[in-house]
């Protein structure tokens, strides 16, 4: 439980620090303090269930303000996969939490940690090569693709959720 | 979750996974322009104020669509009338922000027409000589708005519309169930027909979890119960018989899906009439009950 609290605070000053720092570097730092607020908010309130979602949202249209601001995408992009990765964190600590005997406690959070590390990699290569690809489709093609992304998401969380 | 499921699922993910690189890779040079061709006044400044919002629709399209997946029913037999609902409403967003466009953009009068509208100033019953008088009209001298009226505007109709869409949607969906909630007798028929198919395919284990999940449904359809993912499902079947449903065939059934679900000894073929025996006394139980 001690390495997940530790991970999750190390992704917070990341998913806070590096926008921050993007938005100082750029001379827009007023939006930086969208930022320290939804830190603070996210650690003081940790005790209501809210809170972490808020707070992530928070740090979404923070992140959506500085790029509208041209601050650069490497900045960004690695706050806004930190904020996803302490936000999933959040809910993993505060559902291990609510249990009152975990078995095999620390193989459980190891894996956990794992995982998301592996997914926060995969994120960070993904939206890497998309920032650097562009493609011109057709708003057809555009809307057709959409809405096969919208059915096959379901169909994903449909199925995880039959299966868990 | 078995082998050929699991696969299935890491190939739709691939698919996901490549038409977003694709889509994202597509929308930062995806113009939305209207189908017919608008003749905007070059010299009108509002122009600029409402045109430049292109990252406003995606970001309200965007919103809507993610609301579509937090809403779209499991079921297979809703899912089409609620893609087309889905087709619909997006294309409403669209043609509804054009129009919002079209309406806030107004071209100035042409000149021909000013000058038309010089009234007479004499008697009418004398016969004047035709002399063209054409007195100016005073225009008032025009003020573009500032910008971020556009942008206020445009981001209060936008988001009215979605909140109106999602708001049918529900209704609809809310009214759909009620109108098509299948009766308990053909819910249990096709759990039966889905269980004989599987148990045709000789896996027991599948004829197990899928009577567990039948009745999962059939209570939440019937009865509105459903099971909290933070309960396990001996909690469960404790919450289900003090609500009244039989004992004996709740406990069997949660029994033998944690053994299926859980265990590592293989199911043999009398768990699977034991499964099945259950869930029909359940769903008699649940019909009893209503």
């Amino acid at each position: 439980m001690q390495a997940a609290r530790q991970s999750f605070r190390l992704l917070l000053t990341l998913a806070i620090a590096v926008p921050a720092l993007g938005t100082f570097v750029r001379g827009v730092w007023p939006v930086a303090l969208v930022f320290f607020v939804a830190g603070g908010f996210w650690l003081g309130g940790r005790r209501w269930a809210w809170v972490s979602g808020a707070s992530f949202v928070l740090c979404v249209v923070g992140l959506v303000l500085a790029s509208l601001l041209d601050v650069g995408l490497l900045w960004l992009l690695p706050g806004m996969i930190a904020a996803l990765a302490a936000w999933d964190l959040d809910a993993f600590i505060v559902r291990l939490a609510s249990v009152e005997r975990v078995e095999h406690e620390s193989v459980l959070v190891r894996a956990h940690l794992q995982r998301l590390g592996l997914l926060c990699a995969v994120s960070l290569l993904v939206s890497g090569v998309v920032s650097l690809m562009r493609l011109h489709l057709s708003f057809g093609l555009t809307l057709a693709l959409a809405l096969v992304v919208v059915v096959a998401v379901r169909f994903i969380l449909y199925s995880l959720d039959e299966g868990a | 979750m078995l082998p050929q499921k699991r696969l299935r699922l890491v190939a739709v993910f691939g698919v996901v996974l490549v038409l977003m690189v694709l889509l994202a890779a597509a929308l930062p040079s995806l113009t939305l322009l209207p189908e017919r061709e608008m003749e905007l006044p070059s010299d009108s400044e509002v122009v600029g104020t409402v045109l430049d919002l292109g990252w406003l629709i995606g970001l309200l399209i965007a919103m809507y669509a993610i609301a579509m997946i937090w809403l779209m029913p499991s079921s297979l037999r809703r899912r089409l009338a609620y893609m087309l609902l889905v087709v619909g409403g997006i294309a409403g967003l669209i043609v509804g922000l054009v129009v919002l466009l079209d309406d806030t953009v107004i071209p100035p009068l042409p000149t021909s027409l000013q000058s038309s509208r010089a009234t007479p100033t004499h008697d009418p019953f004398v016969e004047q000589p035709l002399v063209e008088t054409v007195i100016p009209l005073e225009v008032p001298e025009f003020v573009p708005p500032p910008r971020w009226i556009g942008t206020l505007l445009t981001l209060c109709v936008g988001t009215l519309l979605v909140v109106l869409v999602l708001v049918i949607a529900w209704h609809l969906r809310a009214h759909y169930r009620e109108a098509t909630l299948p009766p308990l007798a053909q819910l249990a028929d096709e759990a039966r027909v889905a269980l004989n198919a599987l148990r045709d395919g000789g896996n027991v284990r599948d004829v197990v979890l899928r009577c567990y999940f039948e009745m999962a449904r059939v209570l939440d359809e019937a009865q509105g119960i459903r099971r909290v993912e933070t309960v396990t499902p001996r909690e469960f079947a404790v919450q289900l018989t003090a609500l009244g449903l039989p004992a004996v065939p709740v406990q069997t059934l949660t029994a033998l899906f944690e053994e299926a679900r859980y265990g590592m000894r293989v199911a043999d073929a009398a768990a699977a009439d034991h499964a099945i025996a259950s869930l029909t006394a359940i769903v008699a139980a649940c019909e009893a009950l209503t």
